[in-house]
């Protein structure tokens, strides 16, 4: 590992990760700097897994990998860069006889988070964030999904991280609760580096200056949002007959068709034919070659 | 167990101790369970006057079991959370630091738990504790209680689940339930071997109550190897690292042979024959002694108080003795480790054994009746036949056993009869016996005192005991026969000639 990365950033070089035979991660090259950085992927491409190495949890197969700095491999750096990390991971399973101020107090006293007082502050900071401070008293197995969730995000943002990586963070928060969850990460991000896995594309593209794309274990893209959706520009289209089968395309809601026409397809020309402007679905779509018929 | 073994990460560990020492008291589990526990240990508890550090020793053991239950199930919620929950969350102190964590607080837990039994009971003590306190033993004991969250965590990690909370909480009231369905019935006896190997587990060692230094260190040592076994277990069943699990699986095979051994050595050394057969005669010249009233007593070392309470006692018995009657020695006798007084019974001394308890009324009069039995000369009944039928002295004797501390009519006469049941009787001495417990104290005192040397005499009869009191055995003013519905005897027992009783002294 003679790779090194920025103080609060990520550097992958060649990162390879296997399950017995199946390579997850197949030599993924990857620099990570403050701001949000969104991570897409169909399921299985190995978002999950290229966060769980880049939180430590999981060791890399092989490649080199410096996070805020260290190198994941030895202990010592290790514990430095948990020291600094906030993770959430793909639907955290929490012990259910906490309380959600038990829960923050419980991981911010293995946050390393100071005295009893000053970590009880922390606590119902963090509580108050993600709007759950009325709850302080709730086991967590009276808790909504979303709820949940919620409190995974505090967990995660406590002693406000270096690095902050979020698995599926915004599934089961209602909308209000997600436009809250972007204005928390994006305050968070003017310091910190923030990789967001998620498929709500949506997320991304309020969010993200900055998209990786990842299929089989491979980047396939990575740049900004708007380089994404340039590469679909005038490839996105919407029609009232139904396009050949080899093009993604799916019906609206009028009853037309918006058809994403893959390069080397042809789409046969039709007279209601509108070209549209695509957006960053559109783009990944394309880019994955996706087909949701 | 904490590889950076920073300032920082050792705060982080302490505070995480204190987390879960908090989080354990205020758990539902420890409310509930815990004081049940307790008041259960407490209801089971053999009160006595004078109590013995074998009895603390005892009562502690089976706290520490039940203790040592109670916080493996609190133990185990906790447990399961750290293997459960928390592993993927990428933390700064390891896996097993969080454990070792857990564990420590559920140790202090448990060891707080028991000192507070310990110096409950001692505080709580109607006399000071007799007997010599060994560390050692007491120290296995609070090992012993370990076990438990100790074994939760080996559980919670080897099998990440609550079923061994649940089989324990499934096999003690099946075990309490088929204890009661079973008795007298043929599964009583694998009730009993059941019952057997829980007091193995809890007792392994053939010492009722480890009472010189070599024997309580050897308890310790097989309390200490049996957490070491644990432990060695819980890092057996850790997959990381890897190379971990041959080492400790070796270490595993080396505690359990040092454990054989232990118990080997115990039973070689300490097992009653062994005891028996290295039995050597104690005299007054080997013991610490102290006379009380001209009666000698050498009690075991630390059992000041209870020369005091059998003292009390015996101490109107010995009000009633002319003064320069002589008098036997008092020997305190413990099994384990002085077997000596009851392998080698000396001639002129009353053996008491250390269970005998003082607040019994059985025991008391027992020894009552060995004194007076000495004081007046009359052979000890063991192996000999009625060798005081028909003698003024027996009944003397079962006179002198009812001056005993603060005895009913009742027992009395009970006390009475027992000693006249040692040594023989036929109708006189018992319609005599009957009649004097009837005369006032002072008014038989003066006439025994007077009297002594002739009514000591194995040649006085009866009769001449009764004319000296102002009674008549014959005539019209003779005694009338005893109380057959108050008496322990029976009438044929007293009458019929070359009767003898059923339990055949």
């Amino acid at each position: 590992m003679t790779t090194t990365s920025p103080r609060n950033g990520v550097r992958a070089r060649g990162l390879v990760r296997t399950y017995g035979t199946r390579r997850a991660l197949d030599g993924v090259d990857l620099d990570l700097g403050p701001g949000v950085t969104g991570l897409l992927g169909r399921n299985g491409a190995g978002k999950t897994t290229l966060l769980r190495c880049l939180a430590t949890d999981l060791e890399a197969t092989d490649g080199e990998l410096s996070v805020l700095g260290r190198d994941p491999e030895r202990a010592a750096e290790r514990t430095e860069i948990r020291r600094r990390l906030g993770y959430l991971p793909q639907n955290p399973s929490f012990y259910p006889h906490f309380t959600t101020f038990g829960l923050l107090d419980y991981m911010a006293v293995l946050k390393e988070r100071g005295g009893r007082r000053e970590r009880h502050d922390e606590v119902r900071r963090a509580l108050r964030r993600v709007d759950l401070y009325d709850r302080r008293h709730t086991r967590l197995r009276r808790l909504s999904g979303g709820m949940r969730q919620r409190l995974g995000l505090a967990a995660a943002l406590l002693g406000d991280p270096h690095l902050l990586l979020l698995d599926e963070p915004t599934i089961g928060l209602d909308p209000e609760q997600r436009i809250r969850f972007r204005d928390l990460v994006s305050e968070l991000a003017v310091h910190s580096t923030v990789l967001l896995s998620t498929h709500q594309i949506e997320d991304v593209a309020a969010l993200c200056r900055r998209v990786l794309v990842l299929d089989q274990g491979r980047v396939i893209f990575d740049g900004t949002p708007a380089a994404l959706i340039a590469r679909a520009r005038g490839r996105v289209w919407e029609q009232g007959t139904r396009p050949p089968r080899n093009v993604t395309s799916w019906r609206l809601a009028d009853g037309r068709h918006r058809v994403l026409v893959p390069e080397g397809v042809h789409n046969p020309d039709s007279d209601e034919r509108v070209p549209v402007e695509p957006s960053l679905e559109d783009a990944y779509l394309l880019l994955t070659g996706a087909v949701p018929r | 167990m904490i590889r950076d073994a920073s300032p920082r990460s050792r705060a982080t560990f302490r505070r995480l101790v204190v987390f879960n020492l908090r989080h354990m008291v205020i758990s539902p589990v420890f409310l509930v369970l815990v004081p049940s526990m307790s008041v259960l240990v407490w209801m089971t508890l053999t009160t006595s006057g004078l109590p013995t550090m074998g009895d603390l020793f005892n009562e502690s053991v089976l706290f520490a079991a039940g203790m040592g239950a109670t916080m493996f199930a609190v133990t185990t919620f906790p447990a399961l959370r750290e293997v459960r929950h928390s592993e993927p969350l990428a933390l700064p102190l390891s896996p097993g630091a969080r454990m070792a964590a857990l564990a420590l607080a559920a140790i202090t837990i448990t060891t707080a738990l028991m000192g507070a039994f310990m110096t409950v009971f001692v505080l709580t003590a109607p006399a000071p504790i007799a007997g010599t306190p060994q560390p050692a033993a007491f120290a296995g004991v609070f090992v012993i209680g370990w076990c438990g969250p100790l074994g939760a965590v080996a559980s919670a990690l080897w099998t990440r689940s609550y079923a061994p909370l649940i089989a324990l909480g499934l096999l003690v009231p099946l075990y309490l339930g088929s204890s009661l369905l079973a008795m007298s019935t043929r599964a009583d006896v694998i009730v009993n071997r059941m019952g057997a190997v829980f007091t193995l587990g809890l007792q392994p060692l053939p010492l009722t109550y480890p009472d010189t230094l070599a024997t309580a260190l050897l308890y310790l040592t097989h309390a200490v190897l049996s957490v070491l076994l644990t432990s060695l277990l819980i890092l057996a069943v850790r997959r990381r690292p890897r190379f971990l699990r041959p080492v400790a699986l070796g270490a595993v095979g080396l505690a359990g042979f040092c454990l054989f051994g232990v118990h080997t050595h115990a039973e070689n050394e300490y097992s009653y024959d062994v005891l028996t057969a290295n039995a050597r005669p104690r005299t007054p010249s080997t013991d610490t002694c102290e006379v009380r009233d001209g009666l000698t007593y050498c009690p075991l070392p630390g059992y000041a108080s209870w020369v005091e309470a059998w003292h009390t006692d015996l101490a109107p018995v010995l009000e009633a003795l002319p003064d320069d009657v002589p008098l036997p020695t008092v020997w305190q006798a413990n099994l384990t480790r002085r077997a000596d007084v009851m392998v080698h019974p000396p001639r002129d001394g009353i053996v008491l054994s250390e269970h005998w308890i003082v607040e019994d009324e059985h025991y008391r009069s027992l020894v009552r009746s060995e004194l007076a039995a000495h004081a007046l000369g009359l052979p000890l009944p063991r192996g000999t036949e009625y060798p005081g039928v028909g003698q003024a002295r027996t009944v003397v004797a079962a006179w002198l056993v009812t001056l005993g501390e603060g005895l009913d009519a009742d027992e009395e006469l009970r006390s009475a009869e027992w000693t006249l049941m040692d040594h023989g009787t036929d109708l006189d001495d018992l319609r005599l016996t009957h009649a004097v417990l009837s005369l006032p104290d002072e008014h038989v005192a003066a006439v025994v005192t007077e009297h002594w040397d002739t009514l000591a005499a194995p040649e006085t009869d009866t009769a001449v005991l009764a004319e000296r009191l102002g009674l008549s055995l014959e005539g019209p003013e003779a005694i009338p026969a005893p109380d057959w519905r108050r008496s322990l005897f029976e009438r044929e027992w007293v009458t019929d000639e070359g009767y003898r009783p059923p339990w055949g002294y």
